[in-house]
């Protein structure tokens, strides 16, 4: 059985999330970066993570995400974000637009924008609060809460293959 | 404020630049046409010098301004510089005047313009002065070509009497120049001095109102995230229970949807509550005890002291504790702070309650020992939706609006409330409430 872990700050969906998992997966759960950064330490390492971004900070799963594609050996895990952040959805060409629109105008309902590839990765780009500069990272997948269990069943065992 | 009017500065010397371009085409243009087309005795060398002269000097002073926009010279010179101008230019005119007939040519009304142009720009003191340098200017010109001193050129042709040595004559039109010259920088200063006002007055509204957008816009990003937050719980923790097979665990996640939605609806109480009381002030004001408001409150918390083994201490001041407002929202302010001092106060830990009464106002001070407020965010908890890491890590629930009520409550009855506070050590809040 392939391993799962949660990152969220709400225990309740945490709870509710493993429960919804439990039954097709190994599921582990941590409330922030720094618990889930222990578990990636340790023995057991995920094969997916679920990651929430506003948790301590505003962008706390974020910042989380890109500690982890810089570290070449956990960089391999892929992660889903499951977030009710406000975000768009649009195209690689569209976002040269509205990253400008952002940055020039300050739209800030631009902050964050989800690029899907025809390939099926996800990019992320954020304006980041504390570089006030945009940030991209690439993720497996973007779900909004509250989450859909079958189709999130569905797409972590599409990735996992 | 400050870099405002060096903007508005900036565009003045600009201003004055341009100005003086179209100066220098039309003094030329005028001395072609009069002394080629009428053929006037102008003295056009001397003048045609003069129009380089002004070119020079615009060429000089355009070159000061691109230096103050790139930020190389300091504001304050920005004025001298304005006031330098002015003066090489009434001298200019000055220059130009003598050769074309001094006082009997007519475009001596051309003053006026300088001194208009310096009440605009510049200080009411500093037009004053800069007019009365005009005027002595064009006293000196005609006191000297009264006197012989220097010479006349008459304006043959144009004028068939020449006036410029006739006393009477140079009496009247010189008392009538004065003073018009005078009432002009009084009335352009008072116009430009109103202007300025409304300009300045817009320009703070505009820039208030831009900062309240974006709080308003913050303000609704939190919320809706906030509201999010519940509904996803709800919504996951009733797929759970659909999910799972064991009753038992089902019915935890029903439970856990339901305390959820409770959150929920007190949130959004809250949330209106404070809205309320920002709209419309504590209109039900009554006469009570604040010894029996706390004493309540105290009552009503009793099950979560007794479990913590706190002790708490009520010090109560004899010297009448009637209190003027709103009971409801004193009590609810209370409630906020003292519940708040149990919460984040560990096992065994010690509550203080004091009220005082001074000379015009109650003080209340409620004082625990226990986690206390991180330095770094002091100046947030007052703020709404904000939670302390460290108050989020001991209780995971709070919506981050109980101290802001509280301090909406306070300000209406126009107290004040102060923290202090060390982390690890104990929080201190203190309300001054007028009596």
């Amino acid at each position: 059985m392939h391993r799962v872990l949660i990152v969220d700050d709400d225990k309740d969906i945490r709870a509710s999330m493993e429960a919804m998992l439990a039954a097709e997966f190994l599921v582990s759960a941590a409330s922030g970066k720094d618990e889930a950064l222990s578990v990636l330490r340790g023995k057991n390492k995920p094969d997916i993570i679920l990651l929430d971004v506003k948790m301590r900070s505003d962008q706390e799963g974020f910042e989380f995400a890109a500690e982890i594609d810089k570290d070449p050996q956990l960089k391999k895990i892929p992660i889903i974000i499951v977030s009710s952040i406000e975000a768009l959805s649009c195209s690689y060409a569209a976002a040269e637009i509205a990253r400008e629109m952002r940055e020039k105008y300050g739209y800030s309902n631009l902050d964050v924008l989800v690029l899907r590839a025809v390939t099926g990765e996800v990019v992320i780009d954020f304006k980041s609060d504390k570089s006030n500069a945009s940030v991209c990272i690439q993720v497996a997948g973007f779900h909004s809460k509250p989450v859909q269990p079958k189709k999130l069943i569905q797409e972590i065992k599409a990735i996992l293959g | 404020m400050p870099h405002i009017i060096t903007r508005i500065a900036g565009k003045k010397a600009e201003w004055l630049v341009t100005l003086r371009w179209i100066a220098v085409i039309c003094v030329v243009t005028a001395t072609y046409i009069s002394s080629e087309i009428f053929h006037l005795p102008i003295r056009k060398n001397e003048i045609y010098l003069a129009a380089i002269i002004l070119f020079l000097l615009n060429v000089i002073y355009l070159f000061l301004n691109h230096k103050i926009k790139d930020g190389t010279e300091p504001g304050i010179a920005e004025q001298t510089i304005l006031v330098f101008q002015i003066v090489t230019d009434l001298f200019l005119l000055t220059f130009l005047l003598h050769f074309s007939g001094g006082v009997e040519n007519p475009f001596i009304i051309y003053y006026i313009f300088h001194m208009m142009i310096a009440s605009i720009l510049l200080s009411k003191r500093t037009a004053y002065l800069l007019t009365t340098y005009a005027l002595f200017l064009v006293a000196i010109l005609a006191f000297m070509e009264y006197f012989a001193i220097i010479p006349h050129y008459p304006l043959a042709g144009f004028l068939k009497f020449s006036y410029f040595n006739q006393p009477a004559y140079l009496a009247g039109t010189g008392f009538v120049f004065v003073t018009t010259s005078y009432i002009v920088v009084y009335i352009t200063s008072a116009i430009v001095a109103r202007l300025k006002e409304a300009e300045n007055s817009y320009r703070l509204a505009n820039i208030q109102l831009e900062e309240k957008d974006k709080i308003k816009d913050e303000y609704v990003y939190r919320l809706s995230h906030d509201i999010k937050g519940h509904i996803a719980a709800i919504q996951n923790s009733l797929d759970a229970s659909l999910m799972i097979d064991d009753p038992q665990k089902a019915r935890n996640f029903s439970q856990t949807a339901l305390r959820r939605a409770e959150s929920l609806t007190g949130f959004i109480k809250n949330l209106l509550r404070i809205t309320r009381l920002r709209l419309n002030k504590e209109s039900e004001v009554t006469g009570f005890s604040l010894k029996e408001v706390i004493d309540e409150i105290l009552l009503f918390n009793r099950e979560n002291i007794e479990k913590k083994h706190l002790s708490v201490q009520f010090h109560f001041d004899d010297r009448g504790d009637m209190f003027r407002g709103n009971r409801f929202s004193i009590g609810e302010a209370l409630t906020n702070l003292i519940s708040n001092a149990i919460k984040y106060t560990r096992e065994d830990g010690m509550v203080n309650i004091r009220v005082d009464r001074g000379r015009g106002f109650f003080l209340i001070e409620i004082e625990d020992n226990g986690i206390g407020i991180p330095e770094s965010e002091k100046g947030n908890i007052f703020k709404e939706f904000f939670r302390a890491k460290n108050a989020a890590e001991l209780q995971e629930e709070g919506d981050g609006l109980g101290l802001a009520i509280a301090k909406q409550i306070i300000d209406n009855h126009r107290g004040k409330i102060s923290v202090q506070s060390e982390e690890n050590k104990g929080t201190k809040f203190s309300i001054k409430l007028p009596a």
